[in-house]
């Protein structure tokens, strides 16, 4: 099993990087489970034809240890297993704590041996704030850990961040860095810029996403772009970086 | 279970982290706490009936604020080594109560840390305070097996292993004595996970041809040792001759058997309790078990409801004052309910001596 988490700055393009991941593994065949861990939940949108699936968090709130698996996660395009861990109301509860306990019921009803996924990828809100957000790269879920970054300043100081944060834990068994994607804005010195946030951070831009509005005007209709533009660069540019991130050691459940 | 549960007449089971620390205390660990205090006395003062009588390493981590804010885990891996350098325990156990739940604590990185640091092995076990000693124990039990049991041990016919024997279900070691009594007679070899065992026989785990699980804390471990080595189980407590027998013969059919299941759901006879125990003790009484709160819970009124239904009523003495109607109350204590309060008044209940027809009659 293939385990990956996807971190970067808020509105950087990791759903759209994930989702569009997801596409590209279940297109080769692969059992693909997408997981959001993002109380906006919002993570899985557009294998859902723009429908949000109900939060593996709201799941629970009404059927507590009732919830069966099925409740938690749903099929979408191209019969992607989708779950979005969902989380309180902005400004209440604890967010963080809330993703754990959505991990901690998926492990509960022993999700990843009954799904069997060949592939799952944790799209994990902006930084690692907290134990709950870290907890995709705890040790039993994401082996490898992939940053998103354009060129903004912003978005590289993020990256940076997340990076110490996976250094800082490196001892304690969690996923280690597998690269940089550099999702361009078309920003000045785009790439010299996060190439040298690279050499700060010992990785490598594993994938160069060109900037395409077709991105977006997939969105606007709601699907997933590697449905609607299959043959754009963008398109090609996503599965030769899933075909990268097949080419890493598998882990192994428990 | 409703969004919302009370107590007004009943009281709640002891927590996980007493599970946790009963399961482990006979076996030459070092248990650690993470917690500021206070669950630490309700298990030491309530749920230990071996505290004052052999000793085992119990500690608190004592948590504070800024330490939890700051997820400062630093502060629990020095206290933990340095502890752990001058006792030098077999192997340290690192669970928790609510708050290192609340904040996400990574039991299982910061036990690779102490563990790198002491070379002495760490389990972590991440309870949260807020379930019952049933998914405590059995997760300590589990974590246990999983580390220290010989996997690829060689089966020896004849063993087995009693699992979810622990002093908050059972209170006095004449009953797992008893227990164990019920198959060596048979002509059975027994490991009894965990009272009145050694570390180095509960090692040898996996040579067991079957798992008998005589309460609910022994299902997780039951269920691990299925998957990983193909060792079925079965339910069932041996509590009289008539329960003993028939999980004898369960164990020699090689399959999962879940003996005391043929309980009367209409029963007249209210069972209540642990509920493997409450299960077997209704299937010989022909009445109807019910096991309120633990882990799942039960609303308080539709117990009251199944009490006011029942015309005897079987159960701790701290569930007397829910009765309601005329049914007669058979006092059988619990540690796990009631702690040390009625303790001296704890039957060994196990064994094919024990005649509940008798301990009714002497009781009412």
């Amino acid at each position: 099993m293939y385990r990956f988490a996807v971190y970067g700055k808020g509105g950087i393009g990791k759903s759209t990087t994930c989702t569009a991941l997801s596409c590209a593994f279940a297109e080769k065949g692969l059992k693909v489970l997408q997981v959001g861990c993002d109380p906006k939940a919002d993570s899985t949108l557009y294998l859902h034809n723009g429908e949000r699936i109900t939060p593996i968090l709201e799941v629970l709130r009404e059927k507590r240890s009732r919830a069966q698996l099925d409740d938690l996660v749903h099929e979408g395009y191209n019969g992607i297993m989708c779950a979005e861990s969902g989380g309180p109301m902005p400004g209440l509860g604890c967010a963080g704590r809330g993703i754990a306990a959505a991990f901690e019921a998926l492990r509960e009803r022993d999700a990843f041996e009954i799904l069997q996924p060949d592939v799952v990828i944790y799209d994990v809100l902006g930084d690692v704030v907290c134990g709950g957000f870290a907890m995709p790269i705890r040790e039993g879920y994401a082996d490898h850990v992939l940053i998103v970054t354009s060129g903004e300043n912003m978005a590289v100081y993020a990256a940076a961040n997340i990076a110490c944060a996976i250094e800082n834990f490196r001892e304690r068994g969690y996923a280690s860095l597998a690269g940089v994607v550099l999702n361009r804005r078309n920003v000045p010195n785009e790439q010299e810029k996060v190439e040298e946030l690279c050499g700060e951070i010992r990785s490598e831009i594993v994938c160069d996403l060109p900037r395409d509005n077709r991105v977006a005007q997939a969105e606007e209709s709601r699907k997933p772009v590697m449905e609607m533009f299959p043959g754009i660069p963008y398109a090609d540019e996503i599965r030769r970086l899933a075909d990268y991130m097949l080419t890493l050691p598998e882990g192994e459940d428990e | 279970m409703g969004n919302w549960h009370t107590h007004v007449f009943t009281s709640t089971y002891t927590a996980d982290v007493s599970g946790v620390c009963s399961a482990l205390y006979e076996l030459g660990g070092m248990t650690v706490l993470h917690d500021p205090s206070g669950c630490n006395s309700t298990y030491t003062t309530h749920d230990e009936p071996r505290w004052y009588d052999s000793d085992s390493l119990m500690f608190i981590s004592g948590l504070d604020e800024m330490t939890a804010v700051l997820g400062d885990d630093s502060v629990i891996i020095r206290d933990v080594v340095r502890a752990a350098k001058d006792l030098k325990p077999r192997f340290i156990t690192l669970c928790g109560a609510s708050i290192p739940h609340i904040i996400a604590f990574d039991y299982r990185g910061v036990a690779r840390l102490i563990e790198k640091e002491t070379g002495i092995p760490v389990l972590p076990v991440a309870t949260d305070g807020l379930k019952s000693y049933v998914s405590g124990a059995g997760l300590a039990m589990k974590e246990w097996i999983r580390r220290f049991a010989e996997r690829k041990a060689e089966k020896i016919p004849g063993r087995i292993n009693l699992l979810g024997v622990t002093p908050v279900d059972f209170s006095r070691q004449e009953n797992a004595d008893a227990m164990k009594k019920v198959f060596t007679d048979a002509g059975y070899s027994v490991r009894v996970f965990a009272m009145g065992e050694t570390f180095e026989n509960l090692q040898e785990a996996y040579q067991a041809e079957c798992n008998v699980v005589v309460s609910s804390a022994g299902r997780n471990p039951a269920q691990y040792m299925y998957k990983t080595g193909k060792i079925p189980f079965v339910e069932g407590v041996p509590c009289g001759e008539q329960m003993a027998e028939r999980i004898l013969q369960a164990v020699k059919t090689g399959t999962n058997q879940y003996v005391c299941d043929d309980y009367d759901p209409e029963g007249k006879i209210l069972v209540i309790g642990e509920e493997i125990f409450a299960k077997s003790l209704a299937s010989v009484l022909k009445g109807k078990p019910l096991y309120p709160d633990i882990d799942e819970g039960l609303d308080e009124d539709l117990l009251l409801q199944e009490m006011e239904k029942a015309e005897m009523i079987i159960a701790d003495p701290l569930f007397r004052y829910g009765r309601r109607g005329n049914a007669v109350f058979i006092p059988f204590p619990h540690e796990g309910y009631s702690g040390r309060l009625f303790r001296k008044d704890i039957p060994v209940f196990a064994g094919k001596e024990f005649d509940i027809e008798r301990y009714i009659r002497e009781k009412k």
